[in-house]
């Protein structure tokens, strides 16, 4: 058993947080969700993450901005981006905020072993960090 | 004016004069001989009347006489005075006989003479004894006098004329005492008609309206037919009542009632103191004589007459006539006649006379007519000096007259030979110039000196001047006007003239000059070359666009036709000009109504009509647009080919709606992806919990009081385990539909990329795997698959999506046709539905091949399968437009070319080729136009 990294999963659908949240715990990891970029920043005030999913179309500020935000203020923190944007380009902000082209997933994931994936290298990235 | 007639007529002076002393003449005799006659007349009838007067007179003397005897008689009758005796001493039965008696002597009486109609008998008492009337005995007490009645005198009474009022009778009236000396016993009275005295009197005709009258003393009417009877006359006529009054003899005139003359004669009656008149008009009288008189004077005028006559014819004669002769021959002579002679008959002094006058006359006459002669002779010299003098003086008058409208008609013609602007000239047989007006000498620069008397040879340079002899010549050679094209230098330019040429003639019709008018066409002959070559040009335009070009004027008929118009219509172009629109081109002209633009002024456009004009399976832009100026001058018809406009719009808007439906599917796509993420993700999950090895699973069964094994088997055993999959599968395959449906809707897709086309190809079966057509019934997995990919094909550049677009399009086309093809057969096909995929290079292009075994194509289809909305489904299955959008992706974005081969019952291949390398252009081509 790893260390629980707590993981931020932000997402407006209730099924996509709901589910992802269960799909990670079977897997031991320790997840928040927030259904808006507001109520992340205001978890994220209390709490530490190592790892956020976050969706880019939200109700308030979009994904994208959150992620640059929280990154100023938690530079360790990493991101995966999970979108149903099919046209998403990374940005070169984000870029800088740590997201490679291999931290973007569309939805839906037909296999959620492929973000498992990514989130292990991620975390053990800080984890050795 | 009748005075004056009678002034000069002698006979009627003279018929006048005897006129009047006859008439005077027979007036006097005529008046002697009336006034004798009428004493005359008046005389005898006077005496006529007296006459009648004392005859009458003395007849009614008779008749009283008569009646007086009468009446003694009966007084004396015995059977009376026995009667009254017997009376008397009342022997009845004996005065009853004597009654009788008297009666029957009555009765006697009134037999003789009916004028007795009424006789009474009373008796000393008064008392009626005996009343006769009209001869017989009668009751009525008629007649009585009571007061006169007892009267005792024996006397015989004159009783006078009474009137019997009750028979209505005037009588005379007798009365008789009857009795003695002794004795008064009683009274006979006795009742005369007078009418049988006057009835006489009423027959006795005096003249017309004379007559016989009775008056008594006193002046009573006892008879007069003009007044009452027993009325006084006094009240009637004063003038004869004075007569009555104081009667005298003999025959006296007197004034009528109505005023006229009446002559009145008188007797009187000795026995009554009655008179008889006769009355007469004195006009009566004189009435017969006043007849006569007329004729007399009827006669007397006759005679006058003829008399007047007779004196007229012998005055005539005798005196007139001569002195008319000799009027006339006075007259005669001085009319003229001198030789005039009047004749007269007889010796008498008028025929002297008229020898005289004759003599007179031919003496003076010969005088006369010696001075005539010289006079006349003198008149005729003097006539015959007026005669030349007037004509000479007309002579010269109209001289002048010629003279100044000579002038006149000089000066109009220099005039207008002057001041046209045409060049006149005349020459003569030889060419030598008699003349020219000024603008000859303008134009060409000459001097009037200079030109006259010269030829063309000598003015003109030699080609010039033998052209214009040699029309000259011309002209005479004809004998008639001729009109030429001449051209000359002047100013140094060359000028072009149409010159009429045509020869002065004599009477005799031989020409004797040639006269030439030139007018310069220079210009106009430049404007026409000009015209000819705006014409030209015009031509060329129109025949250079590519569309139909036809104009028409304001009737609608044709004034311009190009050569397109002429292929369509297939009527060249000097046919169509100037003939109806709707005759050389219907079409044209039942598609654009020519008449309704010309009417509003305003252009008629159609868009995109299919079909007409430009015949079928074309799409055409016509327009009629009226021509714009002053004044509506026509319209100008064009048509424009747009059925390549129409494709690519078509495709446009195909490739739009695609883009619209990629924007809504992408859209959708974002919309169901979140669903579908939840569907995936919580399958997965639940796989997971339900068959990972999990710790958190072993520690959850553990605490419920069962293995995972046995869970797994339980989930075996009831196939939850394979539903879960089956969820996770349908999510993947709706996810992979939303993909595929994305991936039209990248707008990244103008970007050239350099692919395989093998692995797009490899790709697009991929998608289409998926592909389950609910309406069809088919599933693209059961299509065998063959592929030929030769090896180290190169990769070429082109749009990845719009390739893939085209192959999906091909296989989906393919599928549908094999499938549909393999079902509609019983029993099926052997063969079952195949792609053969071929890739390989041939020169500088990738040939793709795509072969199906389906039912194939006819020429027809294949012919039209790249045509836009070309379809062979159904209605509702396809737009037709997916093989004409890929052959234009493949033709116009990537320079490449798409055909197609088949024959029925065949198959169809599709055989695609790209260009290995793109030119600059070809990049830059757009769908949009």
């Amino acid at each position: 058993m790893f260390p629980s990294h707590r993981i931020l999963i932000l997402d407006d659908e209730p099924t996509i947080r709901d589910s992802l949240t269960a799909f990670l715990e079977d897997f031991g990891y320790e997840t928040v969700s927030a259904p808006c970029a507001e109520d992340a920043e205001k978890i994220l005030g209390n709490e530490s993450f190592s790892l956020g999913i976050i969706d880019l179309r939200l109700p308030g500020i979009s994904g994208d901005i959150f992620i640059q935000k929280i990154h100023h203020q938690h530079p360790m923190m990493r991101f995966l981006i999970h979108t149903g944007s099919v046209e998403f380009t990374l940005s070169a902000e984000l870029g800088e905020c740590g997201v490679d082209p291999s931290h973007i997933f569309i939805k839906p994931l037909k296999n959620l072993n492929l973000l498992l994936d990514a989130v292990k290298i991620l975390l053990k990235g800080a984890g050795d960090a | 004016m009748f005075i004056n007639w009678v002034r000069k007529h002698v006979l009627v002076k003279m018929m006048l004069r005897s006129l009047i002393v006859l008439a005077l003449s027979i007036l006097f005799v005529e008046f002697l001989s009336y006034k004798k006659s009428e004493e005359q007349i008046v005389r005898l009838t006077q005496e006529r009347q007296q006459d009648l007067t004392s005859l009458y007179a003395e007849r009614f003397d008779q008749v009283v006489t008569g009646i007086e005897i009468d009446i003694q008689t009966i007084r004396d009758l015995p059977s009376l005075e026995n009667y009254f005796l017997n009376r008397q001493y009342n022997l009845m039965a004996e005065a009853r006989e004597q009654y009788k008696g008297i009666v029957a002597f009555l009765e006697r009486l009134y037999k003789r003479n009916s004028a007795y109609v009424l006789i009474n008998i009373t008796d000393s008492k008064g008392e009626l004894i005996l009343s006769m009337l009209n001869g017989k005995p009668s009751d009525l007490k008629l007649g009585m006098d009571q007061q006169r009645a007892s009267f005792s005198d024996l006397e015989f009474l004159d009783e006078g004329v009474v009137l019997l009022s009750d028979l209505g009778t005037i009588a005379l009236k007798y009365s008789q005492g009857l009795g003695g000396e002794t004795q008064y016993l009683g009274r006979i009275n006795v009742f005369f008609d007078l009418s049988s005295l006057t009835g006489d009197l009423s027959r006795e005709h005096l003249f017309q309206s004379g007559h016989l009258a009775v008056y008594d003393g006193k002046g009573q009417i006892i008879y007069d037919p003009r007044f009452s009877p027993l009325s006084h006359l006094r009240e009637h006529h004063t003038a004869l009542f004075s007569l009555v009054e104081k009667p005298l003899k003999g025959v006296r005139e007197v004034a009528g009632v109505h005023g006229e003359r009446l002559l009145v004669a008188m007797s009187a009656m000795k026995r009554k103191d009655w008179q008889i008149a006769a009355l007469a008009p004195k006009s009566e009288m004189l009435a017969g004589l006043n007849e006569t008189r007329r004729l007399v004077i009827l006669l007397i005028a006759v005679n006058v007459v003829i008399e007047f006559l007779f004196i007229f014819f012998f005055t005539k004669n005798l005196l007139i006539n001569p002195i008319k002769r000799l009027l006339e021959g006075t007259r005669a002579i001085m009319g003229g006649a001198w030789s005039h002679k009047v004749v007269m008959k007889g010796d008498d002094e008028f025929s002297q006379l008229a020898d005289s006058f004759n003599y007179m006359t031919g003496s003076l006459n010969r005088t006369l007519r010696k001075m005539e002669e010289s006079q006349r002779e003198k008149r005729r010299l003097n006539g015959v000096l007026k005669q030349k003098i007037v004509q000479l003086e007309t002579q010269v008058e109209e001289r002048c007259a010629a003279e100044n409208k000579l002038r006149e008609s000089e000066g109009r013609i220099n005039a207008i030979l002057d001041n046209t602007t045409s060049v006149i000239y005349l020459k003569d047989l030889n060419g030598v110039y008699l003349g020219c007006n000024k603008q000859f000498l303008k134009v060409f620069e000459f001097e009037k000196q200079d030109v006259l008397g010269k030829t063309d040879a000598d003015l003109f340079p030699a080609e010039v001047a033998v052209h214009f002899q040699a029309n000259d010549h011309r002209v005479l050679d004809c004998n008639q006007p001729i009109e030429f094209e001449e051209s000359a230098y002047h100013q140094n330019e060359l000028h072009t003239y149409i010159s009429v040429k045509f020869p002065l003639k004599e009477d005799s019709g031989a020409a004797y000059a040639v006269c030439g008018i030139s007018t310069e066409i220079t210009s106009r002959k430049k404007a026409q070359e000009e015209t000819r070559n705006l014409q030209n040009l015009l031509k060329n335009i129109i025949n250079s666009m590519p569309g139909v070009v036809v104009s028409v004027d304001s009737k609608g008929l044709v004034t311009q036709w190009n050569s397109q118009a002429e292929a369509l219509a297939r009527i060249p172009y000097e046919q169509a000009i100037g003939r109806p629109l709707p005759e050389v081109f219907p079409v044209l002209s039942g598609q654009l109504d020519v008449e309704e633009a010309l009417r509003t002024n305003k252009p008629i456009i159609r868009k995109k009509v299919y079909g007409k004009v430009l015949g079928p399976d074309r799409f055409a832009d016509m327009a009629v647009y009226p021509l714009a100026g002053d004044e509506t001058s026509g319209a100008v018809l064009y048509v424009e080919d747009v059925s390549h406009h129409v494709k690519m719009e078509e495709m446009v808007i195909h490739a739009e709606k695609m883009l619209s439906i990629g924007g809504l599917a992408a859209g959708m796509a974002h919309e169901i992806n979140n669903p579908l993420a939840g569907i995936l993700q919580n399958a997965q999950v639940i796989r997971n919990r339900l068959t990972a090895d999990l710790e958190r699973n072993r520690v959850m069964a553990e605490s419920c009081g069962f293995s995972l094994q046995s869970l797994r088997q339980y989930l075996d055993g009831r196939g939850v385990t394979s539903m879960v999959e089956a969820i996770l599968e349908s999510g993947v395959r709706a996810s992979q539909l939303v993909e595929n449906m994305l991936s039209f809707s990248r707008k990244g897709a103008t970007e050239v990329e350099n692919h395989h086309l093998g692995e797009l190809l490899d790709k697009t079966l991929d998608l289409i795997s998926n592909d389950y057509n609910l309406k069809s019934n088919y599933d693209f997995r059961q299509i065998k698959i063959i592929k030929d990919y030769k090896a180290g094909l190169p990769t070429i550049p082109c749009e990845r999506t719009k390739i893939q677009q085209v192959l999906l399009n091909i296989l989906r086309n393919g599928a549908q046709a094999m499938f549909d093809d393999w079902g509609a057969n019983e029993p099926p096909k052997r063969e079952a539905p195949c792609f053969h995929l071929r890739l390989q290079r041939e020169g500088d292009m990738v040939r793709l091949e795509i072969e199906d075994n389906g039912p194939g194509m006819d020429s027809n289809v294949r012919s039209r399968i790249f045509e836009p909305f070309f379809t062979t489904k159904a209605v509702g299955s396809g737009t037709g437009l997916g093989l004409s959008i890929s052959y234009f992706i493949i033709t116009e974005n990537h320079s490449g070319t798409i055909a197609v081969e088949s024959q029925p019952g065949r198959g169809a291949r599709f055989v695609i080729h790209l260009p290995i390398k793109r030119s600059v252009n070809s990049c830059f081509r757009h769908t949009a136009s």
